[in-house]
């Protein structure tokens, strides 16, 4: 169920859902962010330009924070030359325990371990055009980057909505300021109330605004 | 600890201790004390339940003292799995409190005359040895709770459930944690068999009335330590990662990888990894009232462990660590942490290696014994384990006998020990380790990055193919240095990345022993280590021949990305060749 085509969400139908919210019970959105959700961006860039140019990350949180990353499930190094192409997965998390958690790190000295998974060094010769990458955020990076990733608007598959909102109990109706779906405010109180909304529709835009 | 309590079960009239000087061991602990021992005393011919075995307890070098992170403990003996020498160890609170009692090491030794039961008593005024046929088959936790009423709540417990009393090959030696309740288990190798060959169900350990081991330079170490624990809470792995989500926090990322054995280590990426990971555990620990955060020995600073609660709030288990997560969890297709919760508890309390148990489970799913997936028939299993039924002394035999018996060729184990929770297809260096290993597959026998590994293990650009074997090699000597000082293997990424770290851990253990030990001579000691080990595995008929992964490694692609293992044979025989 993580793992979609982000490629699909242009022609796809998509419920707009907005949900006004203090910043604490963003926590529980959580759950969507590690499973994988996808974002608009220019692709064929490389991901310093993405993490840089595009999403305006700061610097000191991308080298010391960011220290594991995969591209389409390959571990990179290098963030200057691993280019994003349309419908390619980004992972992303901290440093990491274990003999293959440092394995995995970027410039790992012990990289060799996972040569033969790697991801290689890529042209930055491409021409960057508008497409749709997924993003997965693992461990500390949910505490660092979640509520950011939140704010600007997140793409999520309706069937992980639709289970993620299965698990929500009433308390986060209660903590939930104002739900807006395509901009008008709604009455929602538990799972079953989302479902008229979100029939016919294959895809969720999720954006949370905090107070 | 200048001392070494040896307890003769065959004694006549009954078992029998007798306490003397360490002298030729002076100055080895943990892993180099019960290799030496093992090495040097245990027949390599010897069956591993008979009379010549002996199981050797050793807290670590600096055990009992005020070092941070030294409550490892090491048990040794020839392996009733393997068939080759075996050092497994555990944290919980026995290392800190048999150090602080004195005793470098407990050697039980010989074979019991009849089928008594035995509990040892441990304190500053020497040692009592009972008959205790009351505590025949019992689980772990109640052991320790009729150890707590007999002897109190100021004791640390070393003890065996059913799996060992029936000497089952998977089964471990647990110990108990702060809470004194037995969730740490020197799990690998069948030790709790052997300590069940020896007729001895607990040692009670109570150090009332000793204090703390004092460092030769008190003030060198008080400051080294501090600059110690520093660096290890500065590190984003030691001060963060670990502390906030445990040692679960891996199943994202190695799923991520493709390297996450699933299904039997048919595929490499498991569907629902997401509902089984740290910070879900994590998240429904603090829900439920449990603990994200928790040590499992006093002088922990690290604190990667929890405390798991059920739907009602109340204890089920510690928190799982991210093996057994793995091997009850992805590798058999079960996607629930309440099962595998449960699964960990009763593995804790039949006193099984979680990581065997999960592989031999996962094998079972293959043959067609239930299905993948199937959490409830997981959990029945390892119940007829506990009840000592023929399926269940099958299982608990562990993954190679499981595979012989129902006939599967895919059984992911090395020297008869089950493979741990990352693929050597998707990350080939962890396969090098597991294949040459003398402890059979072990994710933990090349574990220790230091700052200076580059040089332990000679002159290596890791970005070349033959820097695997190298690395390898640098890895399992770093680790046999940390596993005799007692160091939990976690402060592995303080030592790699911060060279100050990596010092401060030498230093300590120069202040406190009064040694002035260099880099080298850290690396010396690993390799004295290994040697001992080898030399007792050739010596039990071990040939280059089980320094190799299964065949389905290298002819069985794996998924997502189609890799096999590459590394050749000729490179693995070259592991040991420094």
């Amino acid at each position: 169920m993580g793992d979609h085509n982000p490629q699909q969400i242009g022609s796809a139908p998509v419920l707009n859902i907005s949900l006004v919210i203090d910043a604490p019970l963003a926590k529980e959105l959580y759950v969507l962010l590690q499973t994988g959700f996808t974002v608009k961006c220019l692709v064929g860039a490389s991901i310093e330009n993405l993490f840089y140019d595009q999403l305006k990350l700061n610097p000191q949180l991308v080298e010391e924070k960011i220290s594991t990353i995969f591209l389409s499930g390959k571990p990179v190094d290098d963030i200057a030359t691993a280019t994003v192409q349309d419908g390619s997965t980004l992972a992303l998390s901290g440093a990491m325990p274990g003999l293959v958690g440092a394995t995995l790190r970027r410039k790992s000295p012990l990289a060799s371990f996972r040569q033969s998974i790697s991801a290689q060094q890529t042209s930055k010769n491409f021409k960057k055009t508008e497409g749709y990458i997924q993003i997965k955020l693992f461990n500390i990076l949910l505490k660092e980057l979640g509520l950011f990733f939140l704010e600007m608007g997140i793409y999520v598959p309706r069937a992980m909505f639709t289970s993620f909102i299965a698990q929500l109990t009433g308390d986060f109706y209660n903590r939930c300021r104002q739900i807006l779906v395509n901009g008008k405010p709604v009455q929602l109180q538990s799972s079953i109330d989302w479902f008229p909304f979100l029939t016919n529709h294959d895809f969720v835009y999720l954006k949370v605004q905090t107070e | 600890m200048d001392k070494i309590l040896r307890i003769d079960v065959g004694a006549e009239g009954g078992p029998k201790a007798t306490t003397v000087p360490i002298g030729v061991y002076a100055g080895l602990g943990g892993r180099a004390l019960t290799s030496a021992i093992v090495s040097k005393e245990v027949p390599a011919a010897s069956h591993p339940l008979g009379e010549e075995n002996k199981l050797v307890i050793a807290p670590g070098l600096l055990s009992g003292s005020m070092a941070a992170m030294s409550g490892r403990i090491s048990v040794g003996a020839k392996s009733p799995l393997t068939g080759g020498i075996k050092e497994a160890n555990s944290g919980g609170q026995p290392s800190q409190v048999l150090a602080r009692l004195g005793y470098a090491a407990i050697v039980l030794e010989g074979k019991p005359k009849g089928d008594d039961l035995y509990k040892i008593f441990i304190n500053k005024d020497g040692v009592k040895i009972s008959v205790d046929n009351t505590l025949k088959m019992l689980g772990n936790y109640d052991v320790v709770e009729k150890m707590k009423k007999e002897f109190g709540e100021k004791i640390a417990c070393i003890s065996i459930g059913p799996a060992g009393e029936m000497k089952l090959a998977a089964s471990s030696v647990a110990f108990t944690d702060m809470e004194l309740r037995p969730t740490r288990h020197a799990g690998r190798g069948g030790m709790g068999a052997v300590m069940g060959s020896k007729g001895v169900k607990v040692i009670v350990l109570d150090d009332t009335g000793m204090s703390m081991r004092q460092p030769k330079d008190a003030d060198k170490f008080k400051e080294v330590n501090k600059k110690w624990i520093a660096g290890l809470q500065a590190h984003g792995v030691t001060g963060q990662g670990l502390p906030a989500y445990g040692t679960n926090v891996l199943t994202n990322i190695i799923n991520e990888a493709g390297g996450y054995p699933t299904y039997n280590f048919k595929e490499g990426r498991f569907a629902g990894a997401a509902k089984i990971s740290g910070e879900v555990q994590a998240e429904t620990e603090t829900k439920r009232g449990g603990l994200a955060t928790h040590g499992c020995h006093s002088g922990c600073v690290i604190r990667c462990s929890g405390i798991y609660n059920d739907k009602d709030g109340h204890y089920l288990t510690k928190q799982p660590e991210y093996e057994t997560v793995w091997a009850h969890g992805g590798n058999c297709g079960i996607d629930d942490l309440d099962t595998i919760a449960m699964l960990d508890f009763l593995d804790d309390n039949y006193g099984l290696d979680t990581i065997d148990m999960g592989a031999a489970i996962g094998v079972a799913m293959e043959a067609g014994l239930l299905k993948f997936g199937d959490g409830q028939g997981a959990i029945n299993l390892i119940k007829e384990v506990g009840k000592g039924t023929p399926l269940g002394r099958i299982i608990g035999s562990g993954a190679a006998v499981t595979g012989k018996i129902f006939g599967v060729e895919r059984v992911p184990v090395v020297k008869g020990q089950a493979m741990p929770a990352y693929d050597p297809r998707a990350v080939q260096g962890i396969g090098v380790t597991y294949a040459t290993s003398p402890m059979g597959a072990d994710h933990t026998s090349g574990y220790a990055v230091t700052s200076n590994i580059l040089g332990v293990g000679g002159t290596v650009d890791p970005l070349k193919p033959e820097g695997q074997v190298a690395l390898s090699r640098a890895l399992q000597i770093a680790t046999a240095f940390i596993d005799s000082l007692g160091m939990c293997i976690f402060t592995a990424f303080a030592l790699m990345d911060q060279p100050e770290t990596n010092q401060a851990l030498i230093d300590l253990v120069n202040a406190f022993y009064g040694w002035n030990w260099t880099a080298d001579d850290t690396a010396e000691f690993g390799k004295k280590v290994l040697k001992m080990e080898r030399d007792f595995n050739t010596r039990a008929g071990f040939t280059k021949e089980q320094d190799r992964l299964p065949l389905f490694m290298k002819n069985q692609p794996l998924a997502p990305h189609n890799v096999t293992f590459q590394v050749k044979d000729e490179e693995l025989d070259q592991v040991f060749n420094w």
